[in-house]
């Protein structure tokens, strides 16, 4: 029932708006919230239990609600499982409850009603582990019942940002103590920012007793505090610190256009802007939530936390009919004034501590006890029983005293005031432990160092304690800073509102819900403790206490006080669980920030792109880099485009872009030598001129990189790498210089993005490249196999290699990048005469796999010696240094001779291409062992026929045996082992 | 997050800007050929993985791409210092810290 205007609400009553329930059309105000929306409107059912399906209203008032999940919007605009507590309403939002699968608007799990009680903690890892094979027809069954909210299939509409800022003190909340800190350091220059997650500055302010100072007042010193801080403290609002990591690390998310309609939502503006804040100082003022109380049916809808009746009575002027305050302290009575003062006829005030009891408890001050207002009923020295429901709601409560007399009261809604839980969250995260405080009845905090903390996060509940512990953290933080004398700060007195520690009533039978969010009962963690599950991390895992998107807000420590009654432990002796990042559900829409589609991973192109792209090949992403896979003409599928590019390579001539290949210059009177230490071929006799294959092996042996490298002069040399492994190589050479062998003079430089390279390939190549370069002279007699030379072609200045990965006649031609455009056309437009072909990278991996060139990666996998990939040549017996990894080739399991080793396969029907990766075995039958698998296979159009590279056990002694690839869903594929060598077996093609 | 001041570039800069690469001080062998398969296992493969202050070996990757010596406690991650790979081969509690820590690596330099 929404009340005529009250003076503290925050809705604008001339505001009228609607929203969307489940395609229901309801009114409500500008600066509602969504669960005082639903509740105005008397909808009652908000959620839907995660285990039993039972039905779940409205519990907190802000982000500690476990039940109100629900669906904001649809499509690119979708927030799955908000809590309602925490979303402002605007006109025309769309909300559906974030509830699983209803037949009949029946929640399916609902309907297990009466297997309720066989389902206790681990019931799904008990029951659904045998027999094995259903295990994945009974992981969909159950997957389709789990979960609430489901989550969108379309991409985000809007966009996030992300920005560093640098602070002196940062104060994480912005109620009272938060606003007393900020007042205290806004005149001393110094930068300082103050986060505060909800909409409005002042946090729970409308939370006072008889001793606290009274609502106005506090409201005015909230303005006035504004007023002083504005322009010298920065103010994020909407802005939850949600993680705390080294070096004072805070990571926040700001909620800039969540609360408005989508159409007067700023184009040019993030939703929602990540911040990651480094401060000198923080305060963290974070508050206390509520907490509740286990006893039977205490999930039912009209169950709520007393400061979430309370906010909306203040904020959103909601009244309840009939309504009964529990309380096992004082504070709760505030909320019973209030209510009577807004006029509620029907409060019932039940206190768990009986007269007497009261009496002792209290300070001899009787001043001191709490003051009954007038017109409300009293019961003290009962707790509540067992809730009752009629119509999917509370309708009564049983409340037992100690001498087992029940009395029975109709209301509503209950409200739960058991005492209050400090937010410790952030002051955990790097890995502070909480000390229970038996005096108050929860966790406090523990700090150090530039950590801070105030108000109610330190037992300083009312507004009145609180603003001084602001103030004194203040002043902590400037002594923290040398900026304050260092004088010892008198602690100010805890209100503990006298509370009687309460967390379940065990007596009764019934489902007495711990974590109403994961359904975890009082009897699922006692039985998890008698399965000897001790540690209170075993027990949050096998109960799941503690655990969904509220993270046990409400649950823990009455989780934690169950296990260490139940046990017969103190607290401390328990300790807690442990408090991670984030603290609250975090978009990773905002996460991502910019980083998200085009700008996830940076694309790089070579000088050539826009050569290529005018062709329109198929592109393929190799290591960051853009590259074109092929380039197909007029309407040649992929395997069309192949072959004529191949046969191109292989008769004519064909050009590929080789530009990706990482390239690193290597100089210095001992470059040589450094190069025989990270290579197994000797460089010690190579001479300027010329270039030489190797291959880099990491301390265990394997093949990590190989490529060309030529001698420039004796003491500089040209290195490539693969393309993907470039910037790997470069950082592995650069350390072992760096800290193995500083004594060698050597310096590296990555020259990749320096050079542009293209590979003019085939038979006709030599004749194209003497048509464009007059000073070179290109005869076989001239110019040898692994020569380079320097010329000059069509002007532009060029290292050319004659180096080869196609076994054909070719020639690299290196020129500035700047010019490898200009190059690249007018090798294009030189060999036009000959029907010259551009292709691309499965060109060129079947040119190289035709003749058993291998590609690392690929072909290797990290345990693939140059032995296995019958490339012993490489690895000269004699080499003075003992270069990197050769120890390892001589040990015993090296020279087994069952080792995955690279072998050709050619399947025995020419036309059918093994998957590669496909997995290989020996014979058909059911059991055989899996005997390697396919690295690389492809149809060659000049072979005309289909072709492989595997890597087989033992493969260089099965020559000639059938060995089967498994494919997925198909036929097996029956292949013949050979060598891995396909075409010009005697080397003959690279002389053209 | 970590800030670690890079010794060469005089700055407390962004863990971002770091790689991590290795447990600091292990040493090549010498003569790799003289070892037995398990001595050269050792070096390859053997890390002490110690908790507490510990020295590790990083790259400064998005600054001036020089490694460096960092003393980490890795019970509460807090850095104590940042040495270059020179100021660490004279720094004593670095030369003490490896040869009790990885005794078994330098029984590999016979």
């Amino acid at each position: 029932m929404r009340l005529a205007k009250n003076p503290t609400e925050l809705i604008q009553r001339d505001k009228p708006i609607h929203f969307y329930w489940n395609g229901k059309k309801l009114p409500a105000y500008a600066g509602d919230m969504l669960s005082s929306a639903l509740l105005a409107n008397g909808v009652s059912h908000v959620g839907s239990s995660f285990k039993y399906g039972r039905k779940r209203g409205i519990f907190s008032a802000w982000s500690d609600e476990p039940n109100a999940l629900v669906t904001l919007e649809d499509g690119g605009l979708i927030t799955p499982n908000a809590r309602a507590t925490e979303v402002e309403v605007y006109d025309g939002m769309r909300v559906r409850a974030a509830w699983g699968k209803k037949i009949f608007g029946i929640d399916l799990k609902e309907l297990f009603m009466p297997m309720h009680r066989a389902m206790p903690a681990g019931f799904y890892y008990k029951t659904f582990q045998k027999p094995q094979f259903l295990s994945s027809f009974y992981e969909n069954i159950i997957r389709g019942f789990a979960g609430f909210s489901t989550s969108s299939t379309e991409g985000d509409s809007e966009f996030y940002e992300e920005v560093h800022e640098h602070c002196d003190v940062l104060i994480v909340g912005g109620g009272v103590a938060g606003l007393a800190a900020a007042r205290t350091l806004s005149d001393k220059g110094l930068d300082i920012i103050l986060a505060d997650d909800r909409p409005w500055l002042g946090g729970q302010w409308y939370l006072n007793d008889a001793k606290d100072i009274d609502a106005k007042t506090t409201q005015n010193w909230i303005e006035d505090s504004v007023k002083v801080i504005k322009g010298k403290v920065k103010i994020l609002q909407r802005t939850t610190c949600y993680g705390l990591y080294e070096e004072n690390l805070m990571l926040a998310a700001e909620r800039l256009q969540d609360h408005l309609t989508p159409d007067a939502r700023q184009a040019n503006l993030p939703r929602q802007r990540h911040h990651k804040i480094r401060a000198k100082e923080i305060i963290v003022a974070a508050g206390a939530y509520e907490r509740g109380m286990s006893f039977v049916n205490n999930d039912l809808p009209g169950i709520m936390l007393a400061n979430a009746v309370h906010a909306n009575l203040k904020l959103f002027s909601i009244m309840p009919n009939r309504i009964v305050v529990f309380v096992n302290n004082d504070s709760g009575y505030s909320l019973a004034r209030d209510l009577q003062q807004e006029g509620c006829k029907d409060i019932t005030l039940v206190d768990a501590r009986s007269n007497q009891n009261l009496g002792q408890d209290l300070s001899e001050d009787k001043s001191q006890q709490p003051s009954l207002p007038e017109g409300v009923e009293l019961l003290s020295g009962y707790v509540p029983l067992k809730a009752k429901s009629k119509q999917g709601r509370l309708h009564s409560i049983i409340m037992q005293n100690a001498d087992g007399k029940n009395h029975e009261l109709t209301c509503d809604v209950l409200a739960l005031s058991c005492g209050y839980d400090p937010v410790v969250h952030l002051t955990c995260h790097k890995n502070n432990r909480p000390q229970w405080s038996p005096e108050l009845a929860c966790l406090l905090p523990t700090t150090k160092g530039s950590l801070h903390v105030a108000g109610a996060m330190t037992g300083h509940f009312r507004t009145t304690t609180a603003i001084q512990s602001g103030e004194q953290a203040a002043i902590a933080a400037l002594q923290s800073m040398g900026l304050a004398k260092d004088e010892k700060i008198s602690p100010i007195k805890h209100d503990n509102f006298n509370v009687l520690p309460l967390f379940v009533n065990e007596k009764g039978k019934g489902k007495k819900f711990v974590d109403l969010q994961n359904d975890v009962t009082s009897t699922d963690i006692e039985l998890a403790l008698r399965e000897n599950y001790r540690s209170i991390e075993h027990v949050k895992r096998y109960t799941a206490v503690g655990f969904g998107t509220d993270q046990g807000k409400t649950s823990n420590v009455i989780a934690l006080n169950h296990v260490a009654k139940t046990l017969g432990l103190k607290l401390d002796e328990i300790g807690t669980t442990t408090y991670r990042p984030p603290y609250t559900p975090v978009t990773f829409g905002t996460l991502a920030g910019p980083h998200a589609s085009d700008f996830y991973e940076p694309y790089r192109y070579t000088p050539m792109n826009a050569s290529h792209a005018k062709e329109d090949p198929e592109w393929e992403v190799v290591g960051q880099w853009m590259r074109p896979r092929h380039f197909p003409r007029g309407s040649e599928n992929m395997q069309d485009a192949l072959d004529r590019e191949c046969m191109a390579a292989r008769n004519s001539v064909a050009v590929m872009d080789a530009s990706t290949l990482g390239k690193i210059d290597v100089r210095g009177p001992d470059a040589r030598e450094f190069l025989n230490r990270v290579y197994t071929n000797s460089w010690t006799k190579l001479a300027p001129g010329k270039c030489r294959y190797g291959i880099m092996l990491n301390e265990n042996g394997m093949v990590f990189d190989d490529g060309v490298t030529a001698c420039i002069s004796d003491e500089e040399f040209y290195l490539t790498t693969t393309t993907g492994g470039a910037a790997g190589v470069y950082t592995w050479l650069e350390n072992w210089l760096q800290t193995e062998w500083p004594e060698l003079k050597v310096y590296l430089s990555s020259v990749t993005d320096n050079w542009a390279t293209t590979a003019v390939v085939g038979p006709k190549s030599r004749e194209v490249l003497q048509s464009i370069c007059k000073d070179i002279d290109f005869s076989q007699e001239k110019f040898e196999f692994m020569d380079w030379y320097e010329g000059t072609i069509c002007g532009v200045p060029a290292r050319v290699m004659r180096i080869s990965f196609s076994g054909e006649l070719a020639y690299e031609i290196n020129v500035q990048a700047n010019y490898g455009k200009y190059i690249w056309d007018s090798v294009c437009a030189a060999g036009e005469k000959f029907n010259i072909a551009r292709y691309g990278t499965e060109t060129m991996h079947v040119l190289r796999a035709e003749k058993g060139f291998i590609i690392v990666g690929q072909d290797t996998d990290g345990f693939v010696t140059p032995m296995d990939l019958q490339m012993g040549w490489i690895l000269p017996k004699k080499k003075p240094y003992s270069y990197l990894g050769k120890r390892s080739l001589t040990r015993t399991e090296m020279l087994s001779e069952s080792r995955p080793q690279l072998v050709g396969l050619l399947p025995k029907d020419e036309k059918v291409v093994l998957p590669e990766g496909c997995q290989l075995v020996d014979s058909l039958k059911t059991s055989s062992d899996m005997q390697g698998h396919v690295t690389s296979s492809y149809y060659s159009a000049n072979l005309g026929r289909s072709f492989a590279m595997a890597l087989v056990k033992g493969g260089i002694k099965r020559y000639g045996e059938t060995i089967y690839g498994i494919t997925r869903g198909g036929d097996p594929i029956a292949a013949e082992i050979t060598e891995p060598f396909f075409y010009d077996k005697q080397n003959e093609k690279k002389d053209g | 997050m970590l800030l670690i001041h890079c010794p060469y570039c005089g700055e407390k800069r962004e863990e971002e800007e770091f790689t991590y690469d290795n447990e600091a001080g292990i040493v090549r062998p010498t003569d790799p050929e003289d070892l037995t398969d398990e001595e050269w296992g050792d070096y390859v493969f053997g890390r002490q993985n110690l908790c507490g202050p510990i020295y590790e070996s990083w790259v400064h990757t998005a600054g001036c791409r020089k490694f460096l010596i960092v003393k980490r406690d890795n019970s509460n991650n807090k850095i104590d210092k940042t040495m270059t790979v020179q100021e660490a081969s004279a720094d004593k509690n670095y030369q003490e810290f490896n040869s009790t820590a990885n005794s078994n690596i330098k029984k590999t330099n016979k």
